[in-house]
Order: C-alpha cells, then sequence, then structure tokens
C-alpha cells in the first residue's frame, strides 16, 4: 500500500509537472508570439517613422531614392501587416487602412513634386528666359528719340522681372509666402511696363515683341502661380493628411505594443506564479512524499515484523494452550497470511481441546456426582428398603401377631374375640396397603405424567380452592388464595397433587389451632418465582426441617398417614428442577415455599 | 441636425493642398439638353447636395453640373484650372489663393439680384454695432475688388465672392463626464489644454482651423499671447508650436481628426472627452446618446464663411447662367434649406417665408423648439424643449473670436503642424 500511494504520488507531481510544463510551454509559446507581435508592431513604427521622414526628404529636397524608399518601407510595412493578419486585433486593420491612405496620398504627392519641379525647372525657367530675352531683344532694337529713356525704363521692368524670378525662387527656398506677394506685385509692374511700351511703340515689330512678351509673361505668370499651389498642394498633403495618417499608425501600434506587453506582463505574472505554486507545490509534495514514504517504509517494516512479533507472541501463547490468544488482523495471502490462518487453526484447536477437556472435567464432575448420587440412592434405597421394611413389617407384625392371637383365641374357642381381633388385622393389612400405595404414588413421580405445560397458578389453585371447599369446611381451615400468582411450566396434575399434600399436611396439623389458615402466595425473584404456603399450625422444630421430607417420617405417631406426603412434594418439585424448603419455628406456623425456575426447560 | 454638411470638409483638405484619390470620387454628371446652357459648380459636398441640384435645374431651367470634392482638391483644380468650373464654392480663406492664382473674375453686383439684402455681417464685418469683427481674414476684408486689383474692405461694386452661407464653430465636449458650463459665462477654449482631461483631446487636423483652437486655448490660459492672432508671425508659430508640442508630449492630446465621423468615432469610443468640432459632428453624437455639447466659448467663436465665386474663364451664355444660379442661392429657399443643417444664409429675411415659425425661432432666434424640427432629410433632427447653444444668430456672430485663415505663414505652420502631429 505504501508502494502505492507513494508510486501514486510521484506520478501525481509527474502529473502536475507535465501539466505544468504543457502550460508554461504554452504561456511562452504565447510570450514569444506576443514579443514577436511587439517587435513587429516597433518594426513598424520605426518604419512609420522612416517612412515619414524619407516622404520629407522627397518632398523637400525632391530625391528620387526617397521616393523610391517609401515605396520600399511601404512594401515592407505591407508584408508586416500581412504576416500579422490573422492576428485577433482590430487595430492590424485600422492600421492598414492608414497606410493605404498614406501612400495613396504619397503618390499624389509624388505627382504634384514631379509637376512642380517640372514647371520650376522647365516651364518656369524657359518662360521667364522668354520674357527676358524678349525685353533684352526689345532693348536692343529701341528706335527713334530718347532711347536712353526707354533703354532705362525697359532695364527697370527688366530688373522687376528678374525681381518675380528672385522672389519665386526665395518663396520656393524659404516657402515663405511673402515672396510670391512681391513676385505678384512685380509681374503686375511688369505687365504695367509693357502696356507702357505698347502705348508709345509705333513700329509694328516692337509691338509684336511686346504682345508676345506680354503673352509670355502670362505664361509665366501661370506657370509660377500654379508651381506655387502645387507647392502648397503636396506640403499640405505631407505635412497633413500623411502627418495624420502616420500618426494613426503610430498610434494604433504603440497602442497594439501596450496591449502586447500588458498579455506578456500578464503571461510572465501567470508564468511566475505558476512557478512559485508548483514550486512550493513540488517542495511541499516532495516533503510530503519524503515523510510518507519514511512513513510507508517504517509501516512496511513494521507490517512486516508486527505481523511476525506478533504472530510468534500468538504461537507462544497458542502453545501455552491459550485459546484467548490475540491472532493479530492479516487479510493479505502471504506467508504472514499462512501464519496467521495457521495461528487461527492453533488457536481453534486449543479451543476445542479446552471444551473437550471441559467436557472431560464436567463429565468427570458429573460421573463423580453420579456417583455421589448414586451412592446417596444407594443410602436412600437402604434406607428405603429399611424403612419399608421397617414400616411394612410393623403391620405385618402386627397383623401376624394378632393372627397369632386370633389362633391362640380360635383354640380357645373364642370365636368372638377371635373375629374382634380379625378388625385389628384387617386394619394392619389396610395400612399395609395404603402404605404399599403411597409408595407406589411415589414411584410414578418422574416416570409417569411426564408432561409439562404453562400452569396459571392462579386458576389451577382457585378450582383447587372450590374442589377442597368441603372438606375445607369440615374441618374449619380457611383456604387465602393470593391473587397475581405466576404462570409456571410445569405437569398440572403432579403440582396440584403438591399443593394436595401440603393442605393434607396443613388439615393434618393446623386444625389444632384457632382459626387455622393456609395462605397460598407467591413471590417473583429474578430467575425464579417462589410460592409460598403459610399456615399457623404448631409449627417444626428446626431439626426437623430436612427430616420431614424424609420417607415414611412423621412428626408424631398419632397422626395419620403414611409419612409420604412431603416426600412426594419434594421429589415432585425436584422433577421440576425446583426446590422446597420449610420456614418454621416450633409454636409459630409453617411456610413451605416452592421454588420454580422461570426459564423453561 | 446636418447631413452631409462639412461632413467631408476636412477629408484631405485644408485650404490649400490638394486631395487624395479616395476623395475623387464625383457623383453622376447631370448632362442637360444641349438647348439648355450648362454650368459647372466645383466645391464640397456642403453645399453641393443634390437636392439643391435638382431645384436649382428646376427652377432655373439650366444644366448644372456639381463636383464635389475635398477642399484640398478642389481648390488645386481652380487655381490650376479656371476652366474646369463656372461657379466655385468654397470657405472664405480661400478667397486669397484663388484670387492670387487669377482663378477667378470679379462679381458684379448689379447683377445680383438680392445683393441689398445681404447683412453688415459680410458687408462691414459686423452683424450688429456691438459684434466683434473677428481675427483673421473676417469675409469684409476679402470681399471687395479694389481699384488696384487687390481685395479689400473699401466697398465697390465688384466683389470677389458672392456670400451665402456662414456659421460658427467651437469645441464639443462629453457633459457625462465633463461638468456642463455656462454658456458665454464659463464655457472656455482653454478647456482644451486642461490638464484633468490628459490624453482625451483631439484637435481638427487642419492648420488654418485646428491651429487657432489651439491658439485660443493657449491664449486663454495666459501662455501666450499674439500681435495679431489671425496672421501670426513666424516666432509666434514658434512659440505656439512650442506650447502645444509640450502638451502633445506630456501625452495630452489623443491625436487629430480629419473627417467628422473620425471625431465622432473618437468621443463615442471615450478616447476623447473634449476636442475641435464641427455641428454635424456634435449632432451625430446626440444622435447616438453621447450627450456631447457644443461649446459657446466666453473668448468667442471660430468662424466661417461659405464663398461662391465665378470662374476668370466663365463668359457668355455660362456666365450668365453662373449669375442666375448665384442669384437662386439668395432667392430664398435654398436659405430656408441649408437652415434645416444649422447653418445660416447671408440674407436670411429672404429665407423666412420659406420656414416655419417654429424653425426660424428655433435656428435663427435661438428660442425652444416648440415642435419637433425636421433636417433636409426629412426626419426629425430638434425635438420640442431644444435650445441651439450659443442663442441666435446675432448672438453667435456678435461672438467672433477669429475667422478661419490663411496666414502669411501658412506654409511654415505647415511644416510645424507636422512636427505636431508626430511628436
Amino acid at each position: 500500500m505504501g508502494f502505492i500511494a507513494s508510486a501514486l504520488f510521484s506520478l501525481t507531481i509527474i502529473l502536475v509537472a507535465f501539466v505544468t510544463f504543457n502550460g508554461t510551454t504554452k504561456d511562452f509559446i504565447d510570450f514569444v508570439a506576443f514579443s514577436k507581435h511587439s517587435q513587429n508592431d516597433m518594426a513598424i513604427i520605426k518604419n512609420i517613422s522612416e517612412i515619414q521622414r524619407q516622404a520629407l526628404v522627397f518632398t523637400y529636397e525632391g530625391y528620387l531614392s526617397a521616393a523610391e524608399a517609401v515605396h520600399n518601407i511601404h512594401s515592407d510595412m505591407l508584408e508586416q501587416i500581412s504576416s500579422v493578419k490573422d492576428r485577433d486585433n482590430r487595430r492590424v486593420g485600422v492600421i492598414e487602412r492608414h497606410l493605404n491612405a498614406y501612400f495613396e496620398t504619397f503618390q499624389q504627392v509624388e505627382k504634384e513634386r514631379q509637376l512642380r519641379t517640372e514647371l520650376v525647372n522647365l516651364g518656369f525657367r524657359n518662360a521667364a528666359t522668354r520674357v527676358e530675352n524678349n525685353i533684352v531683344t526689345y532693348m536692343k532694337q529701341l528706335p527713334g528719340a530718347d532711347v536712353s529713356t526707354k533703354k532705362f525704363e525697359s532695364q527697370r521692368v527688366l530688373n522687376r522681372l528678374l525681381q518675380v524670378e528672385k522672389n519665386v525662387i526665395r518663396y520656393f527656398d524659404t516657402l515663405d509666402a511673402s515672396n510670391i506677394s512681391i513676385a505678384k506685385e512685380s509681374i503686375t509692374e511688369v505687365k504695367r511696363g509693357l502696356d507702357s511700351f505698347l502705348d508709345r511703340e509705333e513700329e509694328s515689330d516692337s509691338v509684336e515683341l511686346l504682345r508676345q512678351t506680354k503673352h509670355s509673361l502670362d505664361t509665366y505668370e501661370s506657370i509660377f502661380i500654379e508651381a506655387v499651389q502645387r507647392t502648397r498642394g503636396y506640403l499640405f498633403l505631407v505635412n497633413v493628411v500623411m502627418a495624420a495618417e502616420a500618426y494613426e499608425i503610430l498610434y494604433n501600434a504603440k497602442k497594439m505594443i501596450e496591449e502586447s506587453n500588458r498579455e506578456m506582463e500578464t503571461i510572465e505574472d501567470e508564468i511566475i506564479s505558476t512557478i512559485y505554486n508548483v514550486t512550493k507545490f513540488l517542495l511541499v509534495t516532495g516533503s510530503v512524499m519524503i515523510i510518507l514514504f519514511v512513513f510507508f517504509s517504517y509501516n512496511i517494516v513494521r507490517s512486516i515484523t508486527e505481523p511476525v512479533l506478533k504472530l510468534a507472541n500468538t504461537f507462544h501463547e497458542l502453545t501455552q494452550g491459550s485459546k484467548e490468544a490475540e491472532i493479530p488482523l492479516y487479510e493479505l495471502s502471504d506467508e504472514i497470511g499462512s501464519l496467521t490462518k495457521a495461528a487461527s487453526v492453533f488457536k481453534e484447536k486449543n479451543r476445542e481441546t479446552e471444551e473437550l477437556l471441559n467436557k472431560s472435567l464436567m463429565l468427570t464432575k458429573e460421573l463423580e456426582k453420579n456417583k455421589a448420587e448414586l451412592e446417596r440412592s444407594n443410602d436412600e434405597l437402604e434406607q428405603f428398603v429399611y424403612t419399608v421394611s421397617h414400616d411394612l413389617k410393623s403391620p405385618l407384625v402386627t397383623s401376624m401377631g394378632f393372627i397369632g392371637i386370633i389362633r391362640k383365641l380360635a383354640d380357645q374357642g373364642k370365636m368372638n374375640q377371635a373375629v374382634e381381633k380379625l378388625d385389628r388385622v384387617v386394619k394392619s393389612n389396610e395400612r399395609m396397603s395404603q402404605l404399599i400405595n403411597d409408595l407406589l404414588e411415589l414411584s410414578r413421580v418422574g416416570r409417569i405424567d411426564k408432561d409439562k405445560k404453562p400452569v396459571d397458578l392462579n386458576e389451577m389453585l382457585t378450582t383447587f380452592k372450590d374442589n377442597q371447599q368441603t372438606r375445607l369446611e369440615r374441618v374449619g381451615l380457611t383456604l387465602t388464595i393470593k391473587p397475581q400468582l405466576p404462570v409456571i411450566y410445569a405437569n398440572e396434575s403432579r403440582i396440584l397433587q403438591v399443593f394436595e399434600n401440603i393442605l393434607s399436611n396443613t388439615v393434618k396439623y393446623a386444625v389444632q389451632s384457632d382459626s387455622p389458615f393456609l395462605e397460598i402466595g407467591s413471590k417473583e425473584e429474578e430467575d425464579h418465582y417462589l410460592i409460598y404456603c403459610k399456615d399457623n399450625g404448631p409449627g417444626i422444630p428446626v431439626q426437623y426441617h430436612k427430616k420431614i421430607f424424609g420417607l415414611f417420617y412423621r412428626l408424631g405417631s398419632k397422626q395419620e398417614g403414611t409419612g409420604i406426603g412431603l416426600t412426594v412434594v419434594k421429589k415432585v418439585m425436584n422433577f421440576h428442577n425446583g426446590e422446597v424448603q420449610v420456614e418454621s419455628e416450633e409454636g409459630k406456623g409453617a411456610t413451605f415455599w416452592l421454588k420454580f425456575p422461570k426459564k423453561k426447560e | 441636425m446636418n447631413k452631409t454638411n462639412r461632413r467631408t470638409f476636412l477629408r484631405k483638405s485644408a485650404s490649400f493642398g490638394l486631395g487624395v484619390t479616395a476623395a475623387l470620387s464625383f457623383p453622376n454628371i447631370v448632362s442637360g439638353l444641349n438647348k439648355k446652357p450648362t454650368i459647372k459648380v466645383v466645391g464640397t459636398h456642403v453645399t453641393l447636395q443634390e437636392k439643391l441640384r435638382k431645384k436649382a435645374e428646376k427652377d432655373l431651367g439650366i444644366i448644372i453640373e456639381f463636383y464635389p470634392g475635398g477642399s484640398a482638391e478642389v481648390i488645386l483644380k481652380a487655381t490650376t484650372n479656371p476652366s474646369s468650373f463656372d461657379i466655385y464654392e468654397q470657405w472664405s480663406n480661400s478667397i486669397k489663393v484663388l484670387w492670387q492664382a487669377n482663378a477667378i473674375q470679379p462679381i458684379e453686383t448689379k447683377k445680383l439680384k438680392y445683393w441689398s439684402e445681404i447683412n453688415d455681417l459680410t458687408k462691414k464685418g459686423r452683424i450688429s454695432p456691438k459684434a466683434n469683427i473677428g481675427l483673421g481674414d473676417a469675409p469684409y476684408k476679402l470681399l471687395y475688388v479694389q481699384d488696384n486689383e487687390t481685395l479689400g474692405a473699401g466697398a465697390t461694386d465688384r466683389i470677389s465672392f458672392m456670400p451665402y452661407v456662414h456659421n460658427t464653430d467651437s469645441f464639443g465636449y462629453n457633459s457625462s463626464i465633463i461638468e456642463r458650463g455656462v454658456p458665454y459665462e464659463t464655457e472656455s477654449w482653454s478647456w482644451l489644454l486642461d490638464t484633468r482631461y490628459q490624453g482625451k483631446v483631439a484637435l481638427v487636423n487642419a492648420p488654418t482651423i485646428g491651429l487657432f483652437d489651439a491658439a485660443l486655448a493657449a491664449k486663454s490660459l495666459g501662455l501666450i499671447d499674439f500681435d495679431n492672432m489671425g496672421n501670426m508671425t513666424r516666432k509666434e508659430v514658434d512659440e505656439l508650436f512650442k506650447i502645444m508640442i509640450d502638451f502633445k508630449r506630456r501625452g495630452h492630446f489623443r491625436g487629430v481628426w480629419s473627417s467628422v465621423p473620425h471625431s465622432v468615432e473618437l468621443m463615442e469610443t471615450g478616447q476623447v472627452v473634449i476636442q475641435s468640432m464641427f455641428s454635424p459632428g456634435v449632432s451625430a453624437l446626440k444622435g447616438k446618446g453621447i450627450p456631447c455639447i457644443y461649446a459657446a466659448p466666453k473668448e468667442g467663436y471660430r468662424a466661417w464663411h461659405g464663398v461662391m465665386c465665378l470662374s476668370a474663364k466663365s463668359a457668355g451664355e455660362q456666365r450668365e447662367a453662373a449669375y442666375m444660379f448665384m442669384n437662386w442661392w439668395l432667392s430664398g429657399w435654398p436659405g430656408a434649406f441649408i437652415a434645416r443643417q444649422g447653418y445660416y444664409i447671408s440674407n436670411p429675411e429672404r429665407s423666412r417665408p420659406f420656414m416655419s415659425k417654429a424653425e426660424w425661432d428655433y435656428w435663427y432666434e435661438g428660442k425652444e423648439a416648440t415642435e419637433p424640427l425636421k433636417g433636409t432629410d426629412g426626419k426629425v433632427s430638434v425635438n420640442p424643449g431644444e435650445i441651439r447653444t450659443g442663442g441666435s444668430y446675432s448672438k453667435r456672430f456678435e461672438n467672433v473670436a477669429i475667422w478661419n485663415t490663411v496666414m502669411d505663414t501658412y506654409e511654415y505652420t505647415l511644416l510645424k503642424w507636422n512636427e505636431f502631429v508626430l511628436t
């Protein structure tokens, strides 16, 4: 059991360790996944910062390599997003949406930037050069008077034209809108100058040249205005639209990192908690297991040695013949179990031996008792023979004596006297006959009428009293039957004989008293009933208390009877495993106690 | 309250700049009978609504083609190719650019049937004598074409744009989180920089708009002062962005929003509790059960004004048709239509007969709605008992702190804006 328990315990520890390891592995995998997510999100943050930086470089410097970098970073980011699309996070979709908007806007920036570049580098330059050349040509071919004045004015217009270019270029450099206002004012002045030239020119070639110049100036103005608008356009796109899209990507990526970090912290806490708990568990269970191991080892040793020691003691006791020797409980079918069974058999044999011995002792005692009984019976028989012989001999002797007297009287011819003496002979024979009948009756006790049954003494003695009423009245004896007499298990006719004999005794002796009575009552003891028969007769001296139950014993020769009545009472009581005793003092009446066992035989 | 209105105003847009391809979708162009004159109208979804187009076509018997797009896209289209449109509809802060680009031609006031009804807000800068003009490019400063072909406030019979739709903007806040303030008394732009709302503040992603929200907030807190907030110097721009970037570094801002739906999402999801807002966003949040309050800041509103311009290339029959369309806009019905989206028209009395008394009282007088009021979509947008925040039309425009403006330092603010957004 100990080993099984230890094995189960070890199995539990292994299972716990396995489950923990599995759980921790899963947590670790999740942790790594979140860590990768976090890294990926960090990469997104890094990339969005870089892509915006490159976009700004392209915007302000016009480096195509920067635009290419934006495209490349965008592709990388798309791949990054694609690789994490399975993440259960709506922010991935949000980031993707903003990235798409960001890149679409950048494409627009590229287009506008390119257009502006073309406008500035080509259209603007060409238009500026064209206007400038026209004015220079006009100056060269200035005809007529006031040439110097016209040249001076033309030079002033030319200078204003250069101011336009200078301010426009300055705007593109500084992005200061006031330069555009100055450029616009300069343009307006140039236009006014050209208009004034036109107003005074008459030469058709010059007029045509000035008209072309004015047209070129309009083109020039529209080109730089468009360039300004496109500049402002892409500046807005990159600084406002793209910045906001980039910020939303940054914001959501940071939020995802925070979420991943929170998840990782949760997992970390869980792992630490699990490791702590499992370590604690293993420490506790390990300690418990060691304790159990020691405990079970001790018990295993004990479970082997103790039964053996106990069995040794048991066998020692058994060899001493003990049948009370304690046999240790041992239910396993091993060697100790076999020894235990053997001890049980040994104990059973001891018990049987003792029983046999006890039986033998009982038989011996019974034998001795029987022997004593037999000796007593023999004594009684001898006494009986002697008594019977003596008592039977007495009427016979009397009878023989009177017969002899009768014979003598007959010989003497005294017939009347002889006949008178015959009555004496008859009486002696009748007495002898009575004796013989009583003896016969005594011998029947225990032999005939052996059947026993529950006998309600209340009923029986009430009937008995009724039947004896005449007799009682005749002798003046008051028979009192106390109520609540017991029901005993007995032979009814023999019990009735007991009460008849006691009543006869009372009648013989108690009638000599005044107001003679016989009271029959009962007492209940633990295992028997006591029936008493109390009279107010002359009483019985103590020395006769046993003798009165002897055969043919009478307290006085004057009394009628054969002296067998109480002997019959005693024999009937013996037959019922009961007893009869007398309690009496001379002159104080007598009480016969009849003791009946409660238990049915 | 408003349906499409300014929803797409900021999508990839600002006063200048380009739209992106996502915003390039145009509605179906309705081709009319060849015999009818056809005009092309370029503008934003705020006013280029199909119901207006159909109604105008029906009333005028001309063909009208709408080309709605993002603000950035349409202004580029207009400045680089004036032939692409006859009418240009956008905001007053685009006028300088359009005019500078020679993209539009002056409008003759004598050809505007209802010119005399246009109120003083646009003509003189104040809706009432006690009103603030407001910093920045108040529309009246750019309205009149001066003799030297520049734009100015001096009245002439040529104007750069026909005034029509306008409104005031401010910030919105979630009153389930921020205790509701008292309009014009406790509600303040400074709330945008209140550190109690750290991490839950957003600005509109447009330097010509959001920058002023930030400037009003910083000034209200006493962190900065400007010689002229409506035209900041580079130094002031640097100083303002230093403050804003400092707040951003401390995690004060959730970020910027680029469209009205985005602003709605930010507040609806609890990412922000206070931010720059447009009225359609506020209405949308209310519709979703978010108790968003459109503040009436004690410092005043940031206002905007719609402009209707005539292309420099429009001429002949198209130009006449364009004038018809402009006159139609001020004829009453369109003003009433647009009022149901919460916008005001420059000649309100002309629209009054087209509105119920309850509508007029609610939208213009700032009184409690006495009956359910329907929006332009036919659905109830205002329930009885509601009062428009900020009060009446006059009250709101008497409290204009600044107008959406393209400053001389516009390009520089773009660079700084990038730094702010990406900090």
